[in-house]
Parts: structure tokens; sequence; C-alpha cells
């Protein structure tokens, strides 16, 4: 019995004192590598740098290693397309991912593991390689879960202006509403008004679809579809009327104001707080005094909305002083006092 | 007659630890047998590409981040630093200075020009009075709030009282966050639509690192032995333990140091617990807990890449301090829920996770001091077969040391966070000599810790603060 206990810790350890060298043979071989890729990248990128603006004739010449060259060039590109080297031609760049990368993630994507395919397709569409639309739409059908692969997929394919992942995009069930966006944020003007069009003519359409819709259309603040989303403030549905509201708050308009008045006493508080908080998006200080009475309403949402918009009105500030002091009712005060002392977060 | 009943009683004992331990130590094989595949999977992946997109999104959930603070004058700084430059679209940071004794509240009101707001609050939970709230005149998105002492449970529920975010996320005041950890954290929540409901990542520690204005400039080992053992028992915990866990949905810890969560879902269990020095694990439990009762399909997930770096204890007495602190929030956890622990009703968590901690992580130290003593004790007065106690030596060898250089490699294998060959090197030493002195040490504490979970009293420990954070 001790002699087998012996063995199996000296087996174990045997194994992974192999493992330890391995491991280190490995890492020693790395840091070489990427010292040697670094090296490559700090004399190349400058030349690269003169020959994308043109004051260089020729192209400087990458290893001879061809896992170098793109090696190389993917982190060069990635760097430049990042925007700290200011005013790098993108049709240069492009031609650049083309030339040298192109080829490699088309293999990637036939032939390499999960993650190397997930990475190809992240450069496929920040290199907007083009040459690629026609391999990744059909990688896009092979996929069969719904992972990170299926939505990378996706994003490179609607970047791409792939017109036949529209049905994809508006029957495919759970896709969520920010990825819907994220979708809709890739397309052209021509493929979004093709998704109107489905939203308008399919009656059994997801939701999600068609809250990505609306609220995308209004955080992009875009002018075409702007009739599209004021319409949708007297659909049926409570929440398609929110997300209209909401999305209305973005664009900062309304095509008539008188639009808002039934929703200051809607016996839902959430279109009461929308309502206060389009008054304030739009600018609309008519709507002081109906602001003023939302301050005592039942629900603190209501209330602070209604707080927050009276400041964004010519004596906001003063209103609220005079609030915060003299109010009979004691949720106005609160929510007065705390408006004028109280700001938070930070949108980057 | 009486010596050979004695004797045999003791063998059997001897085989019944050394059963117990090889069952252990295949339950962590298991695990890590679970978490393998997908960190072979991801391994490869470009972390950074992934969140490109989020960073931008206005879809991603704003966050409060909530920083509990109990005499944390040598790191806070550095903390409520690192976190201001952190790669997220929306957030804000919440300082909960817990009735400090020392000049918590003063170093982050002259550092960051804090200046005193009205308080209006909503009150999800009772806590600690609170006395003043400041706001930053130089990052309107800081806050300190100073609060009566009532321990970090109680902070963290007047963080949330405050905050206007529907997610938020606990660190510790002695850590940092990575530029993009936040990030990394919630990909998880967004992806999911709202499915996944809590998350944690990993925590690393940060002495021996070189840390300026709170940002990790370069991944170094301490020189300290203590404080590299601590490394070792961290990748051990995370790396094997939690992923594996967390693959299955039955991850019972998302460390206090750093967690993400949603904060309706918080709200509905009534928050934190106050009267538990282990509020993190017992705030997960009761997570689960709704999660199973509603027959929700949400997920707690821990997520392996986001690193939060955070203080190590340096010294005996104050790695004696947080091990006996965490073995009693340990058992109080575990004392509190007992009705889940083999309840087929809470599935995996009743049937496994909870078992698992009771019968691994609590009491596993008590098997192992009772181990050294008939080692021991046995070979000194004969009472034990010496072959018997060799077996049980090598099986501690086992269960401890290889276990842990194990990790050690596992992580080399998958983050290799440490840049050089040296590091690899003089960490995997260092897990081979983990049964002989620290394994030991730990475990007196953890029995300690075990007993003085029956006097029960909230304090936040007296961890001794070396300030890695506060060179800068």
């Amino acid at each position: 019995m001790l002699d087998l206990f012996i063995w199996i810790v000296a087996g174990l350890l045997a194994a992974q004192l192999l493992i330890l060298f391995c491991l280190i043979f490995w890492k020693a071989r790395a840091i070489g590598y990427e010292n040697k890729v670094n090296e490559s990248l700090n004399s190349l990128k400058p030349q690269y740098i003169e020959y994308i603006k043109g004051e260089r004739p020729s192209e400087p010449s990458l290893p001879k290693s061809k896992s170098m060259q793109v090696m190389v060039m993917e982190r060069m590109l990635d760097e430049f397309y990042s925007g700290n080297y200011g005013d790098l031609e993108e049709r240069k760049l492009n031609q650049l991912a083309e030339k040298y990368l192109a080829a490699h993630y088309r293999r990637t994507l036939k032939k390499g593991g999960w993650a190397e395919r997930i990475n190809a397709l992240y450069f496929i569409e920040d290199f907007y390689l083009l040459s690629l639309r026609e391999d990744a739409y059909h990688h896009f059908l092979k996929l069969k879960r719904q992972d990170e692969e299926f939505r990378q997929c996706l994003r490179v394919c609607a970047s791409l202006q792939e017109e036949r992942i529209l049905p994809v995009i508006v029957e495919k069930e759970g896709l969520s509403t920010g990825f819907i966006k994220e979708l809709l944020f890739r397309l052209n003007e021509i493929l979004m008004w093709k998704i109107l069009e489905k939203i308008e003519n399919k009656d059994d359409i997801a939701e999600n679809v068609v809250f990505a819709f609306i609220t995308f259309n209004g955080e992009q603040k875009n002018e075409p579809f702007f009739s599209f989303v004021e319409k949708k403030i007297y659909d049926e549905r409570k929440e398609v009327r929110l997300k209209a509201m909401n999305s209305l708050c973005n664009y900062g308009k309304v095509s008539d104001p008188l639009i808002l008045d039934p929703f200051f006493a809607s016996e839902y508080w959430e279109e009461r707080m929308y309502a206060a908080k389009l008054a304030g998006a739009c600018y609309l200080p008519q709507y002081t005094q109906t602001l003023l009475e939302l301050l005592s309403d039942a629900v603190w949402w209501v209330r602070f909305a209604a707080a927050e918009n009276i400041k964004n009105f010519p004596d906001g500030e003063a209103l609220l002083r005079q609030v915060a002091l003299w109010d009979e009712d004691a949720y106005s005060r609160d929510i007065a006092k705390h408006m004028l002392t109280r700001r938070g977060g930070i949108t980057a | 007659m009486n010596g050979a009943f004695f004797t045999t009683v003791i063998e059997f004992i001897s085989w019944a630890i050394i059963f117990y331990m090889i069952a252990a130590g295949a339950i962590y094989v298991m695990l890590f047998l679970i978490a393998s595949p997908r960190i072979r999977k991801e391994k490869k992946l470009s972390r950074n590409e992934q969140i490109e997109e989020l960073s931008i999104n206005k879809d991603t959930y704003p966050i409060s981040i909530l920083v509990p603070a109990y005499n944390e004058e040598a790191g806070v700084v550095s903390t409520v630093r690192s976190l201001l430059s952190l790669n997220y679209p929306q957030y804000e940071v919440i300082v909960v200075n817990d009735g400090s004794t020392d000049r918590t509240s003063e170093k982050v009101i002259s550092q960051f020009q804090m200046e005193p707001i009205e308080l209006a609050i909503r009150t999800y939970f009772k806590t600690g009075e609170i006395t003043r709230a400041y706001r930053s005149a130089l990052h309107p998105e800081l806050f300190l709030i100073e609060k009566k002492n009532g321990g970090k449970a109680d902070a963290l529920n007047a963080g949330i009282n405050f905050s206007r975010y529907p997610y938020f996320s606990a660190i510790d005041g002695d850590s940092i966050l990575e530029e993009d950890a936040l990030l990394k954290t919630m990909k998880p929540i967004i992806d999911s639509a709202g499915r996944v409901t809590a998350t944690g990542g990993t925590v690393r520690i940060a002495n021996g690192c070189k840390i300026n204005k709170g940002v990790i400039e370069r991944v170094a080992l301490p020189r300290k032995p203590l404080e590299i053992m601590q490394i070792i028992e961290y990748f051990r915990a995370f790396l094997i333990g939690r992923l594996g866990f967390s693959r299955v949905n039955i991850l019972l810890i998302i460390s206090g140091a750093f967690g993400v969560f949603e904060k309706s879902r918080v709200i509905k269990v009534g928050g934190y617990k106050t009267d538990t020095v282990g509020e993190d694990m017992e705030l997960i439990v009761r997570l689960h807990r709704s999660i199973k009762d509603e027959k929700s399909k949400q997920r707690i997930e821990y997520i392996q890449d986001p690193v939060c770096w955070t203080e190590a204890p340096s010294t005996i007495a104050s790695l004696r301090a947080q091990r006996i602190r965490w073995q009693r929030g340990l058992a109080e956890t575990l004392w509190t829920h007992r009705k889940m622990l083999f309840n087929p009703k809470y599935r995996g968590i009743g049937l496994f996770s909870f078992p698992y901690y009771l019968f691994v992580e609590l009491l596993s130290a008590v098997f192992e001091v009772l181990g050294y003593f008939i080692i021991i004790g046995g070979l000194a007065f004969s009472f034990i077969n010496p072959d018997i106690a060799l077996v049980m030596f090598l099986v501690m060898v086992l269960y401890g040391s290889l276990l842990s250089s194990l990790a050690v490699l596992l992580e080399e294998w998958t983050y290799h966070k440490y840049p050089t060959v040296g590091s690899i090197v003089v960490l995997y030493l260092y897990a081979l000599t983990e049964t002989f002195w620290y394994r030991i040490l730990m475990n007196f504490w953890r029995v300690k810790g075990l007993f003085y979970a029956f006097k029960k009293k909230s304090v936040w420990g007296n961890m001794e603060r070396k300030g890695v954070f506060s060179e800068d």
C-alpha cells in the first residue's frame, strides 16, 4: 500500500515537473517571439505610416515568415484603425488588410478553433474586409449555437451590409433588444428601410425588434424614421408607447407639444414620468406648472423626473429653491432639495 | 486489550481521513476537469476586441460602484483613482466610510475636492445613521457618504440605498480594478439580456506588483513567502474551484472584493445580512435561493478574465485574523441556510455545493489537524503503524502541495500574468512546500475560526494595511 502511494505521488510530481519544463520552454519561446514581433513593429510602423501617407514610394518589406507577417500586420493595422495615428487613409489600410490578412482569416474561418474564428471575425469587421462577405455569411449559416461566435458573425454580416441577414434580425427568436440595436447600428439607410418595411408588414413581429428599432432611431436622432417613432406613442402596447416616448426624448422634439397632454395624467406612472422627461428634453417651458404639480406625485421616479426637468427651464433652479423652502408638500420639498444638491453619473 | 482497541480506533480514523482527503482531492480534480474545456476554448480569445463594442454601446447598463471603507486610509485614494479611470460608459463611484477612526474620509475629501451635499436617499434597507454626504468638485460621478459604524454589510446596504443605477458593483477599499475589468464582468449580463443576475471576477494579489496612480504597471512576485503562498492559494481557489462551480450554475461565492449585482434582485432578497462576517457568500446563497424559489432561469457566473488586484495580509497576525473571519463567515452562512443542505429542491446547490462547502471547505481543516496529531503522536508514541502514518502524509502532500502546484501550472497555461520564467519556477517551488508549513498554519486558524463562529460578533477584522497601493 505504502509503495503504491509513493509511486502515485512520485508519478504525479514527475508529470508536473515535465509539464513545468514544457511550460518554461514555451514561455521562453513565446517571450522571444513576442520580442521579435515588437522589434518588427517598432521598426516597421513609422515606415508604414510614411507609405500610407504617400511619403514613401515603395511598400516596406515585412518579415519573411508568413505567420510573423500576419501577426505584425494585424497588430499594426489594429493600432492604425484605433484612430491614434490621425488621418491615415482608410482605403490604404483596407488594401493592406485585404492583401495580407484576408486569406488568413478565410482559412481561419474554415479550419481555426473557436477562439481563433471569433478573433478573425472581430478583425474582419474592424478592417472592413468586404472580400470576406460571402465567407462570413456562409460561416453564419453553419452556426448552430447562439453564442459569441453567432453574435459576432451577425455583426460582421451587418457591417458588410449583407441583406440576407435581415430576416434573421426580424424573425430569429432570442435576440435581445440591445443586440438588435447593435446590428441596426451597422446597417445603412437602405437596409434600415427594408427592416421598417418588415416591421410594418408583419403582424407577429417580435417586440424586441420594434423596441430596438424605436430606441435605436431615437439614440441616433435618425430623421427619416422620426414620424414612425412618434406614431408609436399611440400604440396599444404600453411598453411600445414608453419606448417611443423615451426615443422622442432622445430626438429632443415632438411635432406638436399638445400630444403630451394626456400623458401627464396617465394612469401609468411610467407615462407620467416620460411626459415630464419629454417636456424637459423638448424644452417646453409652458409645462412648468404641470411639472411643479408632478413634484407631489405618489411615485418617486415621477417626482424625480419632474424636478430634474424643471431645472432645465429658465429660473428652474430658483423655482426648485422656492419649493424646497416653502412648499406645503413634504415630498415636493424633499425632491426639490435633492435635485438642487445631488448630481451623479457621467456619460463618457 | 485497551491498547489494541485504541490502536484499531486510531487506524480506523486514519483511514477515514486518508479516504476523505482522496475524495476531496478527487473533487478538486473533477472541478478542474469541468473548468478546463472552457479555459481551453477561450484561451486564445482576444478579450480586448470582445469589449470594444461595449465601451461605446448605450445599452451597457450604467453601474454604481460601492466602496465600503473602514480604516482604509492607506489604500482608499488609489482605489478610487483606479475606479475613476475605468473604461466604462456610465458609472458612479460611492465610497461609504463606515465610521472609520483613521483619516479615510479626510484623504478622500482632500484628494478629490469633495463638497457637502444634501441627502435624499431612497431607503431600501435600514442602515446605520448616515451623517454626511459629499460629491467631488473634480469628478461629478464620485460620492462619499459617512455613516456610523455598522460593519461592511451595513456599509454596502447604505451604498445601495444611495446608488442610482440598476446594477452595482462591490469593491473592497483596498483593491484596484484593471481598466476593462468592469466591462468584462458586465459582458455576460449584457449578452444574456439580464439572464445573468450577478457576476464575479478573479481576485489576484497585488503585493509585489509595481503600481502607479492606481494602475498596475508591472506584475511581479512579492518577497515574503507568506504573500507568495497566498498568490498560489488564490490561483487554486479561482482557477480550479470557482470556474468549475460556475459552469454548472452552483457557484456559492462571489468574492467581496469584486462582484457585480443586479440591484433589484438584491433588494428583493433584503440586501446584505448585517449580522454575519461572511456577508458576500451569504448574499449569493440567498440569491440562489430566491432564483430557485421563483423557478427563475437566472444565473450567477464567475468570469476568469476580469481582474481585481487586492492587498493581501503580509503579517502572520493579519493573515490569521482574516482566515478566522472567513471561516466564521462560512460557518455562519452554512448554518443560516442549513435547510438547503441535501435538499433536492435546490438541485446542484443543495446536493453538491452545500455538502462541498460543509465537508471540504469548512471541515477539511478539522480532518487535517486531526491527521497532524495522528501522524506526530502516532509515530512518537508508536500507537500507529508507521506505514499508515506515511500514507496519510503522502495523501496530504497530494492534496496540499500537488494540487496547488497544479494550479500554478494552470495559471501559466492560461493567463500567464507573471511575465518572467523565474516567476513560474518560484511559484511552483513554493507550491510544493505548502503542505509543510503554510497549510498547517491555515488549518489551525480555520479550526480556531470554527470555534469563534459560536461567539458571534460583527467586526471588520484587524488587517494591518501596508498600503501596497499607496506608493504613488
